[in-house]
């Protein structure tokens, strides 16, 4: 009896993790496949020239100035509605959120460019991070919300039984306590904007056509790589893979090095 | 209770109850309802009652941290030196401080150090600490705790036992000096020694703040309480000097609590 | 008491503690009573058997000290349990007693052996036996039942008892002015009447005892003048 059934819980199990395993490389193919494939392409069209960097830096920079943008507002807003809002507050701004986290991206450029664009210059970095911005406001909003939610009752009334201030105690144990799970969520949405094209569609450089300066002009990697795809000139295809490529190490980078910092310690 | 002490706090007709979000007051479910006493100053109040009967909300609701408690609400009033903490100009971040309460469960703020989970009260609200090494190693010693831990105080205050923890939550409340002490089962995890150590400081504190202890230890409540209150389902049903509850309180239902009747008949 | 321990054990320590308290004191009655029917009916050698029941009573003393110990150590009763046991280690000392006065009166009463009496007196002892057994018998009887009236009544009992006593004292010493050759007798008798005050006296101590238990009251100073010891 008891070994037959120690067998059989024997043979499901070594099934289960079979299937996890399939499962696993089966999400893992295209990922490897996509760096492999873009790395591959790029070399045979001679796509890697130095420019490429400029273009990463400028992405960087772009990438920077709008989490200075998203993450101070998303954080605000997440922790009002968490902690300070009422319930009818609270509800309409997840509301908010939650449509301007689900909105295309487009539509941020599109905003921009029709707002602050058109006293700043149509392509410039600033409308181009304010728009990526927008992107990453409502998410970490959320994000900043879902973890505060998380943090344990009683940790919130250790705090106040100690006769501490209740913005205090947002501030200075609940925000800590989820410190290493936001620096985490900042990261992935560092990376998700870095391989964002749409918003800057508008903003950035489309307005100005696509051309072979396109990497020198353009301060985005995404928007260069979307723009030269499009190019029936092989060499300008290969610089797309080439740009490819870069977009994808830095991004499964940021992504690895966010979940690492939000795992440590949480 | 002797008769000529001054009363520290007073509670009159004390209501509280929990709502389910979202759902109306009438359908909350009440955990007090109106409880009337007077703790003495400078003496030691144990509470004591089954589980459930409310004990450790009528010490939530003294310090108003029941309030926090998402549908939670209160009715009737809770007078400390005679100024009704719930009146609408009293900050309650100014009662919890004034008086301070030692969780049921021990919650050490996980961020923090040992030492610095002793100084949380000062820091977090930004006072400066003189001498906080000072302040740090005198509280652990009195709670015993400082033989213990002094070679690990940089470590995070969660990384203590269950009883070190709950001395060091002891710790951290009296370090603020508060002039009320709120203690629910403080001696719960702990060991022999270390109870007898947390008496001690009872006594030691007695004449100096005002202490009410909630306790499922009755022999705890009868060894340093000065009164003795019995809640059950919510009520006060008495509260006398403790020799009196223990030897011969007035309510039967006292009487079968304390002396381990519950439930079973001689008919039976 | 309505309700019962949920701890049947701990119920059960109390029951078993009860009933030895009940079985030590009709043994002490029962060693006092017989030993008050040799004395009617001078019979030395029944007076010489009764001292084997002083042991059992002796035996039962160690027993309930011991249950009762250990029933502090292990339940640390409080209230009414509390007052109970409290109660119980008084007793079994005042039980204890009165088995030992009950061997005096064996002994009183072998050495009186057959030799003739004084008719009047020894009609009083043996009602101040009977009345004294009576108020130890109500005692018990009230300790059992949680009486605090019946406790109450034996208190006002001894007050008699000790008439009774003093009007026995008055006459052996006529007696023994009248002629001296009765001396040697009329102190074995006083003795007993002595012996059969204290007693009265026991079962006056169980009785309050009885009383602490059921209220809570301690009545021993408040009643000493009813008492008149
Ligand atoms: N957060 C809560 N939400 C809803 N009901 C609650 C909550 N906390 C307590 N109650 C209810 O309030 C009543 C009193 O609870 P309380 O915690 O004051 O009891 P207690 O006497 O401290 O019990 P214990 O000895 O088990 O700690 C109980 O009926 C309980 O179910
Ligand atoms: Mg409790």
């Amino acid at each position: 009896m008891t070994h037959t059934s120690g067998t059989r819980r024997a043979r499901t199990d070594r099934l289960v993790s079979w299937a996890g395993a399939l499962a696993f490389a089966g999400l893992l193919a295209p990922v490897l496949g996509l760096v492999l494939w873009s790395l591959l392409e790029a070399l045979a069209l001679g796509g890697f020239e130095l420019r490429l960097f400029a273009a990463l830096v400028g992405s960087l920079e772009l990438c920077a100035l709008a989490l200075l943008f998203g993450l101070p507002t998303g954080l605000l807003a997440g922790l009002h509605v968490a902690e300070l809002a009422g319930p009818r507050v609270a509800r309409a701004v997840r509301m908010i959120a939650d449509v301007l986290a689900g909105a295309p991206p487009l539509l941020f450029g599109v905003l921009v460019h029709s707002t602050v664009a058109s006293f700043t210059g149509a392509s410039s970095l600033l409308p181009s991070a304010l728009a990526l911005g927008l992107f990453i406001a409502p998410a970490m909003a959320r994000a900043t919300e879902e973890l505060l939610s998380l943090v344990p009752e009683g940790l919130r009334e250790a705090a106040l039984g100690l006769g501490l201030a209740p913005w205090r105690v947002v501030l200075f144990v609940c925000l800590p306590s989820v410190r290493s799970s936001l620096g985490g969520v900042a990261l992935a949405l560092g990376a998700r904007a870095l391989g964002e094209a749409a918003p800057l569609l508008f903003t950035a450089g489309a307005v100005r056509g696509l051309g072979a300066a396109v990497f020198g002009d353009s301060p985005s990697l995404a928007l260069g790589l979307y723009a030269s795809m499009s190019s029936a000139d092989p060499a300008e295809q290969g610089k797309a893979w080439a740009a490819a490529f870069v977009l994808l190490v830095t991004v499964v980078a940021a992504s690895a090095l966010g979940r690492s910092v939000g795992e440590r310690r949480a | 209770m002797s008769a000529s002490a001054r009363a520290k706090v007073v509670v009159e007709d004390l209501r509280a109850w929990f709502a389910a979000p979202g759902r109306p007051a009438s359908e909350a479910t009440s955990a007090l309802s109106g409880v009337s006493m007077r703790f003495a100053e400078n003496e030691v109040t144990a509470l004591i009652g089954p589980s459930g009967s409310g004990k450790s909300t009528l010490l939530r609701c003294i310090n108003r941290m029941h309030e926090v408690t998402r549908g939670a609400g209160v009715g009737g009033s809770v007078r400390l030196d005679g100024v009704d903490v719930y009146g609408a100009k009293v900050d309650p971040v100014e009662v919890r401080r004034r008086i301070g309460l030692v969780f049921q469960r021990p919650n050490p703020l996980p961020m923090l150090s040992v030492r610095e989970n002793v100084l949380a009260g000062f820091r977090l609200a930004g006072e400066p600490v003189p001498q906080a090494e000072e302040l740090v190693e005198s509280m652990l010693r009195r709670v015993a705790l400082w033989d213990e831990v002094k070679d690990r105080l940089d470590r995070p205050g969660t990384s203590l036992s269950g009883g070190q923890q709950q001395r060091l939550c002891i710790a951290r409340c009296l370090a603020l000096r508060p002039e009320v002490m709120l203690m629910d089962e403080p001696c719960s995890a702990l060991d022999p020694v270390a109870t007898a150590r947390i008496e001690e400081l009872l006594n030691e504190l007695r004449s100096k703040i005002t202490i009410v202890v909630v306790t499922h230890n009755l022999q705890q409540a009868a060894r340093v309480a000065d009164s003795t209150a019995f809640l059950h389902q919510g009520e006060l049903i008495e509260h006398e000097p403790t020799s009196v509850v223990f030897t011969n309180p007035r309510d039967p239902r006292t009487e079968n609590y304390i002396t381990g009747r519950f439930g079973r008949t001689t008919g039976s | 008491m309505p309700l019962l321990h949920t701890d049947s054990l701990y119920e059960n320590e109390l029951s078993r503690l009860r009933e030895s308290v009940l079985l030590m004191g009709a043994k002490a009655e029962e060693l006092v009573s017989r030993a008050m029917r040799a004395f009617s009916e001078h019979d030395a050698g029944a007076a010489k058997r009764l001292v084997a029941l002083d042991e059992a009573i002796d035996a039962l003393e160690v027993a309930i000290d011991d249950l009762a110990l250990l029933v502090l150590a292990r339940r640390q009763p409080v209230a009414s349990d509390l007052r109970f046991i409290a109660a119980v280690l008084k007793m079994v000392t005042d039980l204890e007693r009165v088995g030992d006065l009950g061997v005096n009166i064996c002994e009183r009463v072998a050495e009186l052996g057959a030799s003739p009496s004084f008719p009047d007196t020894h009609a009083e002892l043996e009602q101040m036996g009977r009345d004294s057994v009576a108020m130890l018998h109500d005692a018990l009887d009230a300790f059992v039942r949680g009486d605090e009236a019946l406790a109450r009544e034996v208190l006002v009992r001894d007050a008699r008892i000790d008439e009774q006593y003093a009007r026995i004292f008055q006459s052996l010493v006529a007696r023994m002015t009248e002629s001296a050759g009765t001396v040697d007798r009329a102190t074995r008798l006083q003795s007993l009447a002595r012996y059969l005050e204290r007693i009265a006296d026991h079962a006056t101590n169980i009785a309050e005892m009885v009383v602490f238990m059921v209220k809570g009251k301690d009545v021993r100073h408040s009643q000493r003048g009813t008492r008149g010891g």
